[in-house]
């Protein structure tokens, strides 16, 4: 009987503390300074939203900021699931409905990590649409992030919230040039985004929201290293605008200078001012007014 | 089917009561049926390979136990040893010496138009095939008796905690354990517990963890810094660690349950300070059969200098050997048999040193252990990339040319920071608990307070929970 008792403690513990934990965790969470943590928290307003993955990490917030004068927000995450990312898109624009411009860097259509999909748990209590993807998508972990709260952070998303507990995220941008070594295998490399038909749904589901809310959406392809080959890239292009009516800006080619990128995919600190400083002469990102006026 | 997986969690849950609820002969039965539904969940082919060597061993046996005649001893011993090492070697060498063979002759010129074939390899041969051997080679030794019960004998082999990654428990050690059916222990239970608890924290807490940066290391080493794959071998050095001593902790604990003492297969073994000393902390038994059957045949440390010298390094290459059929896990072997050789000429020289400068014990302990340490952490490198077929030597000397190189040495160079901050905080509280454990016996003394108790499974349980891994990695050391 003592023993039963002492079993039915230790069950009663673990649950209690798992609870206890989790809770803990969540208000370090909610107290962050993580890009998801301010947005779901109510500070993240801006005029202009960055979505995409690391490639829309080209678009540095401080230089699309100093070239535009409005202010800016990404959602950009290594990776980042599109599921996920046109789900953070919503949620922010419902929350932040004055945004001027959404910039949707499009390769994001061909990520799907199964790895990363999981750590956007940390999340789940935040958003009910997270909650249904990862409910859908990844059931298991779903499940198992419902039994346990401890279990909800234990991924990157979480431990990279708790890196930026206290301080901004507005280091990430890619700082090193890419190497002789890369530069001189890039003629012989390729690369093909990949166009699944649920990715493009979700992109077309994100222009109807914007669309019904009148909010400008711009579809743009991020810088590509110059002799690296993307195979078909005018078939991507075609699908995305053929399913969501928005015209896709192609800014692969648009820089030729080698030293403007990391890698094959990534234009560096550099190249990513030099492509901002481009959208904003096209028109594909907005100006402010005053800095519209000095500028002339 | 493997311990961190959910058909596990069924497996035992089904398994324990029926154990507990049966005895004798039934109980027997039980073990066995279990133990090769385990085994079988694999691939039920290796059933046919462990069903045949138990028949035999227990055969050879009872043969050998039954003459005095001294060449029939050795003749059934003999027959004994080229069954288990004749699986052993077909399974695990054949395509590896065919294609050494056909190399060499290639250098020579000719071409002898042999072919490897497709041979799978069963899980855990090299573990219940030196178990199996230890059990023949002491009969013959009369160190043990023989068993008499086919029954008993079948279930000691097959036992499923140990079989497919060991430790390789002996027959004199479990045998007699065997005789009589233990009762459920709340002791046994708790301590058997907590075992398993922190076998599966080390296992999917930690080595799961480090396993993707280490990984991404051995795949390409020319796309990262000399620092980035420091602390890409340096984790590797306590995955294997963790991964392996965990599979052993699960075991000891599982058995534990079962009312079985296993023999405890690792004892903190990076802070050995000289490789004699590392391998009496690190797969003990494998490092005491190898002693046992093999260094002390050989003659051991009696044949003076050089032939201990030989005795470590043919022990150490056999040792290799037994890993895999790689030349770099030869390597790995050789180089510890380097080192032990090393170790011989150069103590007494630098006992002298430190009596000489009047080191204190500490240092003296402390630099002994970061040499150890760092060695062997070198020839991980080599024993990690002997999955690597041909590519293991060009890989292994890649990732030591660049550190060595110190090119872009510097913390800004290390990728995946978040990584390797959790595979440090990971490593820390693992660290901590297993040096207070030498100390403080947790498993033991700690384990009995039932407040104690339960703030120590819960506390696991939730790192386990916030740190784990939970996609049923495999332990690394099944593939030996």
């Amino acid at each position: 009987m003592k023993k039963a008792i002492w079993v039915v403690v230790f069950l009663g513990i673990l649950f209690v503390g798992d609870r206890f934990i989790g809770y803990i965790f969540q208000q370090q969470i909610t107290k962050s300074q993580f890009r998801y943590s301010r947005m779901y928290r109510g500070e993240g307003q801006a005029d202009i939203l960055i979505v995409g993955n690391s490639r829309g990490l080209n678009f540095y917030q401080p230089s699309v900021e100093k070239a535009t004068g409005l202010t800016t927000f990404s959602l950009c995450y290594y990776s980042m699931p599109c599921e996920i990312a046109t789900v953070l898109a919503k949620d922010y624009l419902d929350r932040y409905p004055k945004v001027k411009t959404v910039l949707v860097e499009t390769t994001i259509v061909e990520m799907s990590d199964d790895k990363l999909l999981p750590g956007f748990t940390t999340y789940m209590p935040y958003s009910e649409r997270i909650d249904s993807v990862l409910r859908l998508k990844t059931k298991e972990t779903w499940n198992y992030a419902n039994f346990s709260h401890i279990y909800r952070f234990n991924n990157e998303v979480f431990q990279r919230a708790m890196y930026y507990r206290n301080k901004l995220d507005n280091d990430w941008y890619f700082d090193h040039t890419i190497t002789q070594d890369l530069i001189d295998q890039a003629p012989h490399r390729s690369v093909e985004f990949k166009t699944p038909d649920s990715h493009v749904q979700d992109l077309k589901q994100l222009a109807d929201y914007c669309k019904a809310r009148n909010i400008n959406l711009q579809f743009v392809i991020a810088p590509i290293f110059p002799t690296y080959t993307v195979k078909k890239l005018d078939v991507f292009k075609q699908k995305i605008e053929a399913a969501t009516g928005i015209t896709v800006h192609d800014y692969s080619k648009a820089i030729l200078d080698y030293s403007s990128f990391t890698d094959y995919l990534h234009a560096n600190l550099k190249g990513g001012a030099e492509i901002v400083d481009t959208m904003v002469k096209d028109g594909v990102l907005p100006r402010a007014p005053q800095t519209a006026v000095s500028s002339r | 089917m493997v311990f961190n997986s959910i058909t596990f969690l069924i497996f035992s849950v089904v398994f324990f009561p029926i154990y507990f609820a049966t005895k004798g002969k039934l109980r027997l039965w039980w073990i066995l049926l279990a133990s090769y539904v385990f085994y079988g969940s694999w691939d039920w082919r290796f059933l046919g390979i462990i069903m045949l060597s138990t028949f035999m061993d227990f055969n050879f046996g009872k043969l050998i136990g039954a003459t005095e005649n001294k060449a029939r001893r050795r003749t059934y011993l003999i027959l004994s040893m080229i069954m288990n090492l004749g699986f052993l070697g077909f399974f695990k060498y054949f395509n590896f010496f065919i294609d050494s063979f056909v190399s060499l002759m290639h250098t020579f010129g000719l071409n002898p138009g042999l072919s490897t074939l497709q041979i799978l390899l069963p899980v855990g041969i090299s573990f219940y095939t030196f178990q199996s051997l230890s059990y023949t080679i002491d009969i013959y030794r009369r160190e043990i008796p023989v068993e008499r019960d086919m029954l008993k004998f079948a279930a000691f082999i097959a036992l499923f905690p140990q079989l497919v990654a060991g430790p390789i428990v002996r027959a004199r050690d479990l045998l007699p354990q065997m005789e009589t059916d233990k009762k459920f222990d709340w002791d046994n239970f708790n301590s058997g517990l907590g075992r398993v608890l922190w076998g599966f924290f080390k296992k999917v807490a930690i080595a799961d963890s480090l396993a993707p940066f280490v990984d991404q290391c051995w795949a390409d080493p020319s796309k990262f810094s000399s620092s980035h794959l420091l602390v890409g071998v340096i984790f590797y050095s306590f995955q294997i660690y963790c991964d392996f001593s965990g599979y052993s902790d699960i075991a000891i604990g599982l058995a534990r349950i079962m009312g079985y003492r296993f023999v405890e297969n690792f004892k903190t073994p990076y802070f050995s300070q000289s490789f004699s000393e590392f391998w009496t902390r690190w797969h003990i038994s494998l490092s005491s059969w190898l002693r046992d059957y093999l260094y002390i045949p050989l003659g051991g440390n009696r044949h003076g200098k050089f032939g201990t010298y030989k005795n470590n390094m043919i022990t150490m290459l056999l040792g290799g050997l037994w890993h895999g059929a790689n030349l770099a896990f030869i390597f790995w072997g050789f180089l510890h048999g380097v080192y032990l050789i090393i170790q011989r000429i150069t103590t007494p020289i630098w006992r002298k040193f430190v009596q000489l400068v009047r080191m204190p014990a500490f240092i003296n302990s402390a630099i002994c252990m970061i040499i150890v340490y760092t060695l062997t952490v070198i020839a991980w490198i080599y024993f990690r990339s002997g999955s690597m077929g041909h590519r293991s030597f060009s890989v292994a000397n890649t990732i030591i040319g660049r550190i060595t190189s110190f090119e872009e040495f510097s913390w800004y160079t290390v990728l995946n920071k978040y990584q390797v901050l959790k595979g440090i905080l990971l490593l820390v509280i693992m660290l901590a608990v297993e040096i207070t454990n030498q100390r403080m016996s947790w498993n033991v003394t700690q384990l009995r307070r039932p407040a104690l108790r339960i703030a120590l499974f819960a506390s696991v349980l939730w790192l386990i929970a916030l740190f784990g891994t939970f996609g049923s990695n495999s332990f690394i050391y099944f593939q030996f």
